[in-house]
Protein backbone atom coordinates (compact mmCIF):
# COMPACT_ATOMS: atom_id res chain seq x y z
CA UNK A 1 0.00 0.00 0.00
CA UNK A 2 1.40 3.37 -0.97
CA UNK A 3 1.98 6.14 1.57
CA UNK A 4 -0.21 8.44 -0.46
CA UNK A 5 -2.49 7.59 -3.36
CA UNK A 6 -4.42 10.07 -5.45
CA UNK A 7 -6.94 8.40 -7.74
CA UNK A 8 -8.99 9.74 -10.61
CA UNK A 9 -8.47 13.41 -9.67
CA UNK A 10 -10.86 15.83 -11.36
CA UNK A 11 -10.35 19.46 -10.35
CA UNK A 12 -10.01 22.95 -11.74
CA UNK A 13 -10.78 26.60 -11.29
CA UNK A 14 -14.20 28.20 -11.56
CA UNK A 15 -15.96 25.08 -12.78
CA UNK A 16 -13.49 24.44 -15.63
CA UNK A 17 -11.68 21.18 -15.02
CA UNK A 18 -7.96 21.16 -15.61
CA UNK A 19 -7.49 17.66 -14.25
CA UNK A 20 -9.51 14.98 -16.02
CA UNK A 21 -8.71 11.87 -14.02
CA UNK A 22 -5.14 11.93 -12.76
CA UNK A 23 -3.57 9.10 -10.75
CA UNK A 24 -0.51 9.66 -8.57
CA UNK A 25 1.17 7.80 -5.72
CA UNK A 26 3.98 8.43 -3.26
CA UNK A 27 6.04 5.73 -1.54
CA UNK A 28 8.02 6.33 1.64
CA UNK A 29 11.66 7.03 0.86
CA UNK A 30 11.01 7.35 -2.86
CA UNK A 31 10.87 10.24 -5.29
CA UNK A 32 7.95 10.72 -7.64
CA UNK A 33 8.28 13.30 -10.40
CA UNK A 34 5.50 14.95 -12.38
CA UNK A 35 6.55 16.28 -15.79
CA UNK A 36 4.68 17.45 -18.84
CA UNK A 37 4.16 20.42 -21.13
CA UNK A 38 2.84 23.78 -19.92
CA UNK A 39 -0.83 23.62 -19.08
CA UNK A 40 -0.76 19.88 -18.52
CA UNK A 41 -2.07 20.39 -14.98
CA UNK A 42 1.12 19.52 -13.08
CA UNK A 43 0.89 22.21 -10.41
CA UNK A 44 -2.88 21.84 -10.26
CA UNK A 45 -2.45 18.13 -9.57
CA UNK A 46 -0.03 18.87 -6.72
CA UNK A 47 -2.37 21.49 -5.23
CA UNK A 48 -5.27 19.05 -5.40
CA UNK A 49 -3.26 16.43 -3.57
CA UNK A 50 -2.58 18.97 -0.78
CA UNK A 51 -6.19 20.14 -0.62
CA UNK A 52 -5.68 23.65 -1.96
CA UNK A 53 -8.26 22.84 -4.62
CA UNK A 54 -11.58 21.17 -4.11
CA UNK A 55 -11.92 17.88 -5.93
CA UNK A 56 -14.80 17.55 -8.35
CA UNK A 57 -14.21 13.81 -8.46
CA UNK A 58 -11.67 11.28 -7.20
CA UNK A 59 -10.02 10.86 -3.84
CA UNK A 60 -6.75 11.20 -1.95
CA UNK A 61 -5.75 8.49 0.53
CA UNK A 62 -2.90 9.14 2.96
CA UNK A 63 -1.73 6.46 5.38
CA UNK A 64 -4.88 4.42 4.63
CA UNK A 65 -7.13 7.37 5.50
CA UNK A 66 -9.33 9.17 2.99
CA UNK A 67 -8.31 12.82 3.31
CA UNK A 68 -10.11 14.09 0.19
CA UNK A 69 -12.11 16.71 2.05
CA UNK A 70 -9.58 17.79 4.68
CA UNK A 71 -8.24 21.37 4.68
CA UNK A 72 -4.52 21.89 3.98
CA UNK A 73 -3.68 22.65 7.61
CA UNK A 74 -5.32 19.37 8.69
CA UNK A 75 -3.19 17.54 6.14
CA UNK A 76 -0.08 19.21 7.58
CA UNK A 77 -1.06 17.84 10.98
CA UNK A 78 -1.36 14.34 9.49
CA UNK A 79 2.19 14.51 8.10
CA UNK A 80 2.10 16.19 4.71
CA UNK A 81 4.04 19.30 3.74
CA UNK A 82 3.88 21.46 0.64
CA UNK A 83 6.25 24.00 -0.89
CA UNK A 84 4.55 26.40 -3.31
CA UNK A 85 6.38 27.46 -6.43
CA UNK A 86 6.30 31.18 -5.72
CA UNK A 87 6.00 33.27 -2.57
CA UNK A 88 7.18 30.26 -0.60
CA UNK A 89 9.02 32.07 2.20
CA UNK A 90 8.11 34.74 4.75
CA UNK A 91 10.23 37.47 3.20
CA UNK A 92 10.22 39.92 6.10
CA UNK A 93 11.10 37.33 8.72
CA UNK A 94 14.48 35.86 9.57
CA UNK A 95 15.57 32.44 8.33
CA UNK A 96 15.11 31.01 11.81
CA UNK A 97 11.66 32.57 12.17
CA UNK A 98 10.69 31.04 8.83
CA UNK A 99 11.63 27.61 10.14
CA UNK A 100 9.81 28.27 13.43
CA UNK A 101 6.67 29.11 11.44
CA UNK A 102 7.08 25.82 9.60
CA UNK A 103 7.02 24.13 12.99
CA UNK A 104 4.02 26.19 14.16
CA UNK A 105 1.80 23.18 14.73
CA UNK A 106 4.45 21.44 16.83
CA UNK A 107 4.06 21.89 20.55
CA UNK A 108 7.14 19.81 21.39
CA UNK A 109 10.75 20.98 21.40
CA UNK A 110 11.82 21.19 17.76
CA UNK A 111 15.37 22.48 18.29
CA UNK A 112 16.81 19.15 17.06
CA UNK A 113 14.83 19.45 13.81
CA UNK A 114 16.09 23.03 13.47
CA UNK A 115 19.70 21.88 13.82
CA UNK A 116 19.07 19.03 11.37
CA UNK A 117 17.83 21.59 8.81
CA UNK A 118 20.99 23.65 9.23
CA UNK A 119 22.92 20.42 8.71
CA UNK A 120 20.94 19.61 5.57
CA UNK A 121 21.28 23.16 4.22
CA UNK A 122 24.64 24.40 5.58
CA UNK A 123 24.46 27.83 3.83
CA UNK A 124 21.47 28.69 6.01
CA UNK A 125 23.30 28.21 9.28
CA UNK A 126 25.29 31.44 9.04
CA UNK A 127 22.24 33.28 7.73
CA UNK A 128 19.79 32.16 10.40
CA UNK A 129 19.34 35.68 11.76
CA UNK A 130 19.20 37.29 8.29
CA UNK A 131 15.96 38.42 6.73
CA UNK A 132 14.90 35.66 4.36
CA UNK A 133 13.86 38.08 1.61
CA UNK A 134 17.46 39.27 1.28
CA UNK A 135 18.87 35.82 0.48
CA UNK A 136 19.84 34.59 -2.99
CA UNK A 137 17.31 32.61 -5.01
CA UNK A 138 18.89 29.26 -4.19
CA UNK A 139 19.08 30.00 -0.50
CA UNK A 140 15.48 31.17 -0.46
CA UNK A 141 14.49 27.84 -2.00
CA UNK A 142 16.43 26.10 0.76
CA UNK A 143 14.52 28.13 3.35
CA UNK A 144 11.26 27.17 1.64
CA UNK A 145 12.05 23.45 1.68
CA UNK A 146 13.44 23.55 5.23
CA UNK A 147 10.28 25.38 6.38
CA UNK A 148 8.16 22.55 5.03
CA UNK A 149 10.40 19.89 6.59
CA UNK A 150 10.09 21.40 10.07
CA UNK A 151 6.95 19.34 10.74
CA UNK A 152 8.97 16.15 10.04
CA UNK A 153 6.52 15.22 7.27
CA UNK A 154 6.16 11.76 5.83
CA UNK A 155 5.19 13.16 2.44
CA UNK A 156 6.74 16.27 0.90
CA UNK A 157 5.20 18.00 -2.12
CA UNK A 158 7.46 20.37 -4.08
CA UNK A 159 6.18 22.65 -6.83
CA UNK A 160 9.04 23.43 -9.24
CA UNK A 161 11.75 23.71 -6.60
CA UNK A 162 14.48 24.58 -9.12
CA UNK A 163 12.58 27.14 -11.22
CA UNK A 164 14.72 30.17 -11.95
CA UNK A 165 17.82 28.86 -10.15
CA UNK A 166 21.39 28.85 -11.47
CA UNK A 167 22.66 25.40 -12.63
CA UNK A 168 24.87 25.03 -9.55
CA UNK A 169 21.89 25.59 -7.26
CA UNK A 170 19.67 23.30 -9.36
CA UNK A 171 22.16 20.49 -8.76
CA UNK A 172 22.42 21.31 -5.06
CA UNK A 173 18.64 21.32 -4.60
CA UNK A 174 18.34 17.96 -6.38
CA UNK A 175 21.02 16.50 -4.13
CA UNK A 176 19.16 17.74 -1.06
CA UNK A 177 15.92 16.24 -2.34
CA UNK A 178 17.65 12.88 -2.75
CA UNK A 179 19.00 13.19 0.80
CA UNK A 180 15.52 14.00 2.10
CA UNK A 181 14.00 10.95 0.40
CA UNK A 182 16.81 8.73 1.71
CA UNK A 183 15.80 9.78 5.24
CA UNK A 184 12.47 8.03 4.60
CA UNK A 185 10.30 10.87 3.32
CA UNK A 186 8.11 10.27 0.29
CA UNK A 187 8.70 13.14 -2.15
CA UNK A 188 6.52 14.27 -5.03
CA UNK A 189 8.00 16.95 -7.30
CA UNK A 190 6.58 18.97 -10.16
CA UNK A 191 9.49 19.87 -12.45
CA UNK A 192 10.10 21.87 -15.58
CA UNK A 193 13.64 20.55 -15.57
CA UNK A 194 12.27 17.24 -16.82
CA UNK A 195 15.46 15.44 -17.79
CA UNK A 196 17.32 16.01 -14.53
CA UNK A 197 14.18 15.29 -12.54
CA UNK A 198 13.53 11.96 -14.26
CA UNK A 199 17.13 10.94 -13.55
CA UNK A 200 16.43 11.13 -9.81
CA UNK A 201 12.85 9.81 -10.06
CA UNK A 202 11.85 6.40 -8.78
CA UNK A 203 8.52 6.94 -10.51
CA UNK A 204 7.78 9.48 -13.21
CA UNK A 205 4.36 10.75 -14.19
CA UNK A 206 4.04 12.35 -17.61
CA UNK A 207 0.89 14.45 -17.74
CA UNK A 208 -0.75 16.06 -20.75
CA UNK A 209 -4.14 17.72 -21.03
CA UNK A 210 -5.09 16.74 -17.52
CA UNK A 211 -4.50 13.03 -18.13
CA UNK A 212 -1.73 10.59 -17.25
CA UNK A 213 0.13 10.01 -20.52
CA UNK A 214 2.83 7.72 -19.14
CA UNK A 215 3.63 6.36 -15.72
CA UNK A 216 6.86 4.43 -15.37
CA UNK A 217 10.23 4.41 -13.65
CA UNK A 218 12.31 7.51 -14.32
CA UNK A 219 14.85 5.50 -16.21
CA UNK A 220 12.30 3.88 -18.53
CA UNK A 221 10.71 7.24 -19.27
CA UNK A 222 14.08 8.73 -20.14
CA UNK A 223 14.63 5.87 -22.58
CA UNK A 224 11.12 6.06 -24.01
CA UNK A 225 11.47 7.62 -27.46
CA UNK A 226 7.97 9.08 -27.35
CA UNK A 227 8.65 10.87 -24.06
CA UNK A 228 12.06 11.95 -25.26
CA UNK A 229 10.63 13.41 -28.41
CA UNK A 230 7.75 15.28 -26.80
CA UNK A 231 9.28 16.62 -23.59
CA UNK A 232 12.99 16.17 -23.43
CA UNK A 233 13.93 17.90 -26.62
CA UNK A 234 14.78 14.78 -28.64
CA UNK B 1 12.91 81.44 29.74
CA UNK B 2 9.20 81.62 30.48
CA UNK B 3 8.74 81.29 26.75
CA UNK B 4 10.55 77.95 26.79
CA UNK B 5 8.29 76.73 29.57
CA UNK B 6 5.33 77.86 27.56
CA UNK B 7 6.67 75.94 24.57
CA UNK B 8 7.18 72.81 26.69
CA UNK B 9 3.65 73.03 28.07
CA UNK B 10 1.93 73.83 24.82
CA UNK B 11 3.94 71.75 22.38
CA UNK B 12 6.14 69.13 24.01
CA UNK B 13 3.62 67.88 26.55
CA UNK B 14 0.48 68.53 24.51
CA UNK B 15 2.06 66.98 21.40
CA UNK B 16 3.23 63.88 23.28
CA UNK B 17 -0.21 63.45 24.81
CA UNK B 18 -2.21 63.71 21.61
CA UNK B 19 0.49 61.82 19.69
CA UNK B 20 0.21 58.91 22.16
CA UNK B 21 -3.54 58.82 21.69
CA UNK B 22 -3.20 58.76 17.91
CA UNK B 23 -0.51 56.08 18.16
CA UNK B 24 -2.73 53.85 20.33
CA UNK B 25 -5.48 54.06 17.71
CA UNK B 26 -3.16 53.81 14.72
CA UNK B 27 -1.51 50.59 15.93
CA UNK B 28 -4.88 48.85 15.84
CA UNK B 29 -5.75 50.26 12.41
CA UNK B 30 -2.40 49.17 11.03
CA UNK B 31 -2.53 45.66 12.60
CA UNK B 32 -6.02 45.05 11.26
CA UNK B 33 -4.93 46.23 7.83
CA UNK B 34 -1.80 44.09 8.01
CA UNK B 35 -3.75 40.92 8.81
CA UNK B 36 -7.18 41.40 7.26
CA UNK B 37 -6.26 43.87 4.50
CA UNK B 38 -9.03 46.35 5.05
CA UNK B 39 -9.32 49.82 6.55
CA UNK B 40 -11.32 49.46 9.76
CA UNK B 41 -13.36 52.64 9.94
CA UNK B 42 -15.15 51.69 13.14
CA UNK B 43 -11.87 51.91 15.02
CA UNK B 44 -12.46 55.36 16.48
CA UNK B 45 -15.69 54.10 17.99
CA UNK B 46 -13.83 51.32 19.80
CA UNK B 47 -12.03 54.16 21.57
CA UNK B 48 -15.36 55.74 22.61
CA UNK B 49 -16.76 52.38 23.69
CA UNK B 50 -13.66 51.68 25.78
CA UNK B 51 -13.93 55.05 27.48
CA UNK B 52 -17.61 54.46 28.10
CA UNK B 53 -16.96 51.07 29.73
CA UNK B 54 -14.43 52.72 32.06
CA UNK B 55 -16.85 55.56 32.78
CA UNK B 56 -19.70 53.23 33.69
CA UNK B 57 -17.42 51.22 35.99
CA UNK B 58 -16.09 54.40 37.58
CA UNK B 59 -19.63 55.63 38.13
CA UNK B 60 -20.63 52.32 39.74
CA UNK B 61 -17.60 52.21 42.04
CA UNK B 62 -16.61 55.85 42.46
CA UNK B 63 -14.29 55.25 45.40
CA UNK B 64 -12.20 52.51 43.83
CA UNK B 65 -9.40 54.91 42.93
CA UNK B 66 -8.95 56.39 46.37
CA UNK B 67 -7.76 53.04 47.76
CA UNK B 68 -4.79 52.99 45.41
CA UNK B 69 -4.29 56.69 45.01
CA UNK B 70 -4.92 56.74 41.27
CA UNK B 71 -7.83 58.21 39.31
CA UNK B 72 -10.81 55.85 39.47
CA UNK B 73 -11.14 55.81 35.68
CA UNK B 74 -7.53 54.67 35.36
CA UNK B 75 -7.99 51.93 37.94
CA UNK B 76 -10.66 50.44 35.69
CA UNK B 77 -8.50 50.75 32.57
CA UNK B 78 -7.49 47.05 32.54
CA UNK B 79 -11.13 45.99 32.91
CA UNK B 80 -12.22 48.42 30.18
CA UNK B 81 -9.47 47.06 27.91
CA UNK B 82 -10.63 43.48 28.46
CA UNK B 83 -14.29 44.41 27.95
CA UNK B 84 -13.53 46.33 24.77
CA UNK B 85 -11.34 43.52 23.44
CA UNK B 86 -14.20 41.08 24.02
CA UNK B 87 -16.64 43.55 22.45
CA UNK B 88 -14.35 43.87 19.41
CA UNK B 89 -14.11 40.11 18.97
CA UNK B 90 -17.91 40.03 19.17
CA UNK B 91 -18.18 42.69 16.45
CA UNK B 92 -15.90 40.57 14.27
CA UNK B 93 -17.97 37.43 14.88
CA UNK B 94 -21.21 39.25 14.08
CA UNK B 95 -20.23 41.35 11.08
CA UNK B 96 -16.82 40.69 9.56
CA UNK B 97 -16.39 36.95 9.98
CA UNK B 98 -19.53 36.02 8.00
CA UNK B 99 -18.24 38.24 5.19
CA UNK B 100 -14.78 36.67 5.29
CA UNK B 101 -16.38 33.22 5.18
CA UNK B 102 -17.86 34.25 1.82
CA UNK B 103 -14.43 35.35 0.61
CA UNK B 104 -15.58 38.88 -0.13
CA UNK B 105 -13.13 41.49 -1.36
CA UNK B 106 -11.52 43.76 1.27
CA UNK B 107 -13.44 46.77 -0.04
CA UNK B 108 -16.69 45.16 1.13
CA UNK B 109 -15.26 44.67 4.61
CA UNK B 110 -14.30 48.34 4.63
CA UNK B 111 -17.84 49.36 3.67
CA UNK B 112 -19.17 47.02 6.37
CA UNK B 113 -16.92 48.74 8.89
CA UNK B 114 -18.46 52.08 7.89
CA UNK B 115 -21.84 50.58 8.73
CA UNK B 116 -20.54 49.27 12.05
CA UNK B 117 -19.13 52.75 12.75
CA UNK B 118 -22.50 54.44 12.20
CA UNK B 119 -24.26 51.78 14.25
CA UNK B 120 -21.85 52.14 17.15
CA UNK B 121 -22.12 55.91 17.10
CA UNK B 122 -25.88 55.54 17.37
CA UNK B 123 -25.62 52.99 20.17
CA UNK B 124 -23.23 55.17 22.16
CA UNK B 125 -25.62 58.12 21.92
CA UNK B 126 -28.58 55.88 22.75
CA UNK B 127 -27.02 54.63 25.98
CA UNK B 128 -24.86 57.55 27.01
CA UNK B 129 -26.59 60.56 25.52
CA UNK B 130 -24.82 63.35 23.71
CA UNK B 131 -23.47 65.45 26.55
CA UNK B 132 -19.81 65.44 27.53
CA UNK B 133 -18.96 63.55 30.71
CA UNK B 134 -16.18 64.22 33.14
CA UNK B 135 -14.37 61.44 34.96
CA UNK B 136 -13.36 63.87 37.68
CA UNK B 137 -16.54 64.85 39.50
CA UNK B 138 -15.90 63.62 43.00
CA UNK B 139 -12.16 63.30 42.62
CA UNK B 140 -9.54 65.95 42.26
CA UNK B 141 -7.37 65.81 39.14
CA UNK B 142 -3.79 65.97 40.36
CA UNK B 143 -1.82 68.63 38.55
CA UNK B 144 1.94 68.73 38.95
CA UNK B 145 3.82 72.01 38.77
CA UNK B 146 7.47 71.45 38.02
CA UNK B 147 9.63 74.57 38.31
CA UNK B 148 12.74 74.81 36.18
CA UNK B 149 15.94 74.63 38.26
CA UNK B 150 18.17 77.66 39.03
CA UNK B 151 15.30 80.16 38.90
CA UNK B 152 15.52 80.20 35.11
CA UNK B 153 11.84 80.87 34.74
CA UNK B 154 9.07 82.07 36.95
CA UNK B 155 6.53 79.90 35.18
CA UNK B 156 6.32 76.18 35.83
CA UNK B 157 5.96 73.14 33.66
CA UNK B 158 2.46 71.82 34.15
CA UNK B 159 1.53 68.19 33.65
CA UNK B 160 -1.53 66.39 34.96
CA UNK B 161 -1.71 62.97 36.50
CA UNK B 162 -3.71 61.49 33.58
CA UNK B 163 -1.07 62.78 31.18
CA UNK B 164 1.72 61.08 33.10
CA UNK B 165 -0.31 57.88 33.28
CA UNK B 166 -0.89 58.10 29.52
CA UNK B 167 2.80 58.45 28.72
CA UNK B 168 3.67 55.57 31.06
CA UNK B 169 0.91 53.41 29.57
CA UNK B 170 1.99 53.97 25.97
CA UNK B 171 5.62 53.22 26.83
CA UNK B 172 4.60 49.92 28.44
CA UNK B 173 2.22 49.08 25.59
CA UNK B 174 4.91 49.72 22.95
CA UNK B 175 7.43 47.54 24.73
CA UNK B 176 4.91 44.76 25.29
CA UNK B 177 3.79 44.83 21.65
CA UNK B 178 7.38 44.71 20.41
CA UNK B 179 8.17 41.72 22.63
CA UNK B 180 4.93 40.02 21.60
CA UNK B 181 5.61 40.38 17.86
CA UNK B 182 9.26 39.35 17.99
CA UNK B 183 9.33 36.72 20.74
CA UNK B 184 5.98 34.97 21.11
CA UNK B 185 4.72 32.15 18.93
CA UNK B 186 1.39 33.88 18.28
CA UNK B 187 3.07 37.23 17.60
CA UNK B 188 5.38 35.68 15.04
CA UNK B 189 2.39 33.92 13.48
CA UNK B 190 0.74 37.35 13.16
CA UNK B 191 3.77 38.66 11.31
CA UNK B 192 3.84 35.54 9.16
CA UNK B 193 0.19 35.91 8.21
CA UNK B 194 0.69 39.57 7.41
CA UNK B 195 3.75 38.69 5.30
CA UNK B 196 2.22 35.81 3.33
CA UNK B 197 -1.21 34.58 4.34
CA UNK B 198 -1.25 31.69 1.83
CA UNK B 199 2.02 30.31 3.13
CA UNK B 200 0.81 30.79 6.71
CA UNK B 201 -2.17 28.59 5.88
CA UNK B 202 0.04 25.99 4.18
CA UNK B 203 2.29 25.97 7.27
CA UNK B 204 -0.67 24.98 9.41
CA UNK B 205 -0.88 28.34 11.20
CA UNK B 206 -4.32 28.74 12.73
CA UNK B 207 -5.37 31.90 10.93
CA UNK B 208 -8.52 32.14 13.02
CA UNK B 209 -6.64 32.54 16.28
CA UNK B 210 -4.32 35.07 14.64
CA UNK B 211 -7.34 37.12 13.60
CA UNK B 212 -8.83 36.97 17.10
CA UNK B 213 -5.49 38.08 18.57
CA UNK B 214 -5.43 40.98 16.13
CA UNK B 215 -8.85 42.19 17.23
CA UNK B 216 -7.97 41.77 20.90
CA UNK B 217 -4.81 43.86 20.58
CA UNK B 218 -6.41 46.45 18.32
CA UNK B 219 -9.52 46.79 20.47
CA UNK B 220 -7.56 46.78 23.71
CA UNK B 221 -5.18 49.53 22.62
CA UNK B 222 -8.07 51.57 21.23
CA UNK B 223 -9.83 51.30 24.60
CA UNK B 224 -6.65 52.41 26.37
CA UNK B 225 -6.43 55.44 24.09
CA UNK B 226 -10.09 56.32 24.61
CA UNK B 227 -9.98 56.00 28.39
CA UNK B 228 -6.74 57.96 28.75
CA UNK B 229 -7.92 60.75 26.44
CA UNK B 230 -11.20 61.01 28.32
CA UNK B 231 -9.32 61.20 31.62
CA UNK B 232 -7.16 63.97 30.22
CA UNK B 233 -10.04 65.98 28.76
CA UNK B 234 -13.65 64.77 28.92
CA UNK B 235 -15.59 61.86 27.46
CA UNK B 236 -17.55 63.09 24.49
CA UNK B 237 -19.67 60.88 22.25
CA UNK B 238 -18.12 62.49 19.17
CA UNK B 239 -14.63 61.58 20.44
CA UNK B 240 -14.42 58.81 17.89
CA UNK B 241 -15.22 60.97 14.91
CA UNK B 242 -12.63 63.59 15.80
CA UNK B 243 -10.02 60.88 16.31
CA UNK B 244 -10.74 58.77 13.26
CA UNK B 245 -9.12 61.00 10.65
CA UNK B 246 -5.87 61.77 12.50
CA UNK B 247 -5.62 58.11 13.53
CA UNK B 248 -5.89 56.97 9.91
CA UNK B 249 -3.46 59.68 8.83
CA UNK B 250 -1.01 58.41 11.48
CA UNK B 251 -1.28 54.81 10.30
CA UNK B 252 -0.84 55.73 6.64
CA UNK B 253 1.95 58.25 7.22
CA UNK B 254 3.85 55.68 9.29
CA UNK B 255 3.41 53.05 6.59
CA UNK B 256 0.18 51.10 6.92
CA UNK B 257 0.85 47.57 8.14
CA UNK B 258 3.82 48.60 10.27
CA UNK B 259 3.06 48.96 14.01
CA UNK B 260 6.28 50.89 14.67
CA UNK B 261 5.38 53.16 11.78
CA UNK B 262 1.98 53.73 13.37
CA UNK B 263 3.64 54.96 16.57
CA UNK B 264 5.98 57.24 14.64
CA UNK B 265 3.06 58.47 12.53
CA UNK B 266 0.96 59.10 15.65
CA UNK B 267 3.61 61.31 17.21
CA UNK B 268 4.35 63.04 13.90
CA UNK B 269 0.71 63.96 13.40
CA UNK B 270 0.28 64.88 17.08
CA UNK B 271 3.29 67.21 17.13
CA UNK B 272 2.42 68.68 13.74
CA UNK B 273 -1.04 69.55 15.04
CA UNK B 274 0.22 71.22 18.18
CA UNK B 275 2.99 73.05 16.31
CA UNK B 276 0.50 74.26 13.74
CA UNK B 277 -1.82 75.81 16.30
CA UNK B 278 1.02 77.04 18.53
CA UNK B 279 1.23 80.80 18.91
CA UNK B 280 4.77 81.48 17.68
CA UNK B 281 4.67 85.13 18.55
CA UNK B 282 5.26 84.16 22.18
CA UNK B 283 8.64 82.70 21.28
CA UNK B 284 9.47 85.86 19.32
CA UNK B 285 8.65 88.22 22.16
CA UNK B 286 12.10 88.07 23.84
CA UNK B 287 13.56 89.31 20.58
CA UNK B 288 11.04 92.09 20.16
CA UNK B 289 13.64 94.79 20.82
CA UNK B 290 15.66 93.63 17.80
CA UNK B 291 12.73 92.91 15.62
CA UNK B 292 10.58 95.91 16.35
CA UNK B 293 12.62 98.02 13.94
CA UNK B 294 11.42 96.10 10.94
CA UNK B 295 8.24 94.45 11.99
CA UNK B 296 5.75 94.32 14.76
CA UNK B 297 5.04 90.97 16.35
CA UNK B 298 1.36 90.20 16.02
CA UNK B 299 -0.56 89.07 19.08
CA UNK B 300 -1.23 85.70 17.50
CA UNK B 301 1.09 84.01 15.06
CA UNK B 302 -0.16 80.47 14.50
CA UNK B 303 -0.05 78.56 11.24
CA UNK B 304 -3.70 77.62 11.50
CA UNK B 305 -6.42 78.64 13.94
CA UNK B 306 -7.24 75.86 16.44
CA UNK B 307 -10.65 75.17 14.92
CA UNK B 308 -8.94 74.15 11.68
CA UNK B 309 -6.38 71.82 13.19
CA UNK B 310 -8.10 68.82 11.62
CA UNK B 311 -6.61 69.80 8.26
CA UNK B 312 -3.06 69.37 9.57
CA UNK B 313 -3.04 65.55 9.40
CA UNK B 314 -4.18 65.78 5.79
CA UNK B 315 -1.41 68.16 4.83
CA UNK B 316 1.12 65.77 6.36
CA UNK B 317 -0.59 62.81 4.76
CA UNK B 318 -0.39 64.34 1.29
CA UNK B 319 3.19 65.51 1.81
CA UNK B 320 4.40 62.11 3.02
CA UNK B 321 2.55 60.20 0.34
CA UNK B 322 4.12 62.36 -2.35
CA UNK B 323 7.58 62.03 -0.86
CA UNK B 324 7.37 58.38 0.15
CA UNK B 325 4.20 56.60 -0.99
CA UNK B 326 4.66 53.56 1.26
CA UNK B 327 4.94 55.68 4.41
CA UNK B 328 7.88 56.37 6.68
CA UNK B 329 8.41 52.73 7.66
CA UNK B 330 7.68 51.18 4.25
CA UNK B 331 4.55 49.49 5.51
CA UNK B 332 2.47 46.57 4.29
CA UNK B 333 3.88 43.90 6.58
CA UNK B 334 4.02 43.80 10.39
Amino acid sequence: MSLLTASNLHAGYGGVNILNGINLAIESGRIGVIVGPNGAGKSTALKSVFGLLELAEGNVVFKDKDISTLSPDRRVRLGMAYVPQEMNIFQTMTVQENLEMGAYIRRDDFSDTLERMFGLFPPLKDKRMDTAGNLSGGQRQMVAIARALMVEPEALLLDEPTAGLSPAYVEEIFERIIAISKSGVGVLIVEQNAKRALEVADTGYVLAGGHNLFTDSGENLLNNPEVAQSFLGG
Amino acid sequence: MNELVFFINKVVIAGSVIGSIYALGAIGVTLIFGILRFAHFAHGDLMTVGALFAFVLAALFPTAGSYIGLPTGFVFLPVAIIMTAAFTVGIDRLFYEPLRARNVRPILLMIASLGVMLMMQGLVRLFAGTSPRNFFIQEQKDIFHIPLPFDLASKEIIITEPQILLLVTIAIAMFALYRFLTRSRLGKAMRAMSDNSDLALVSGINTRSVIVATWIIGGGLAAAGGVLLSLDVVLKPDLSFNLLLPVFASAIVGGIGSPYGAVAGGFLVGFAETLAIFNWSILLRPFSSFLSNWFEIPASLALVPPEYKLIVPFVILVAVLVWRPTGIFRGRVL
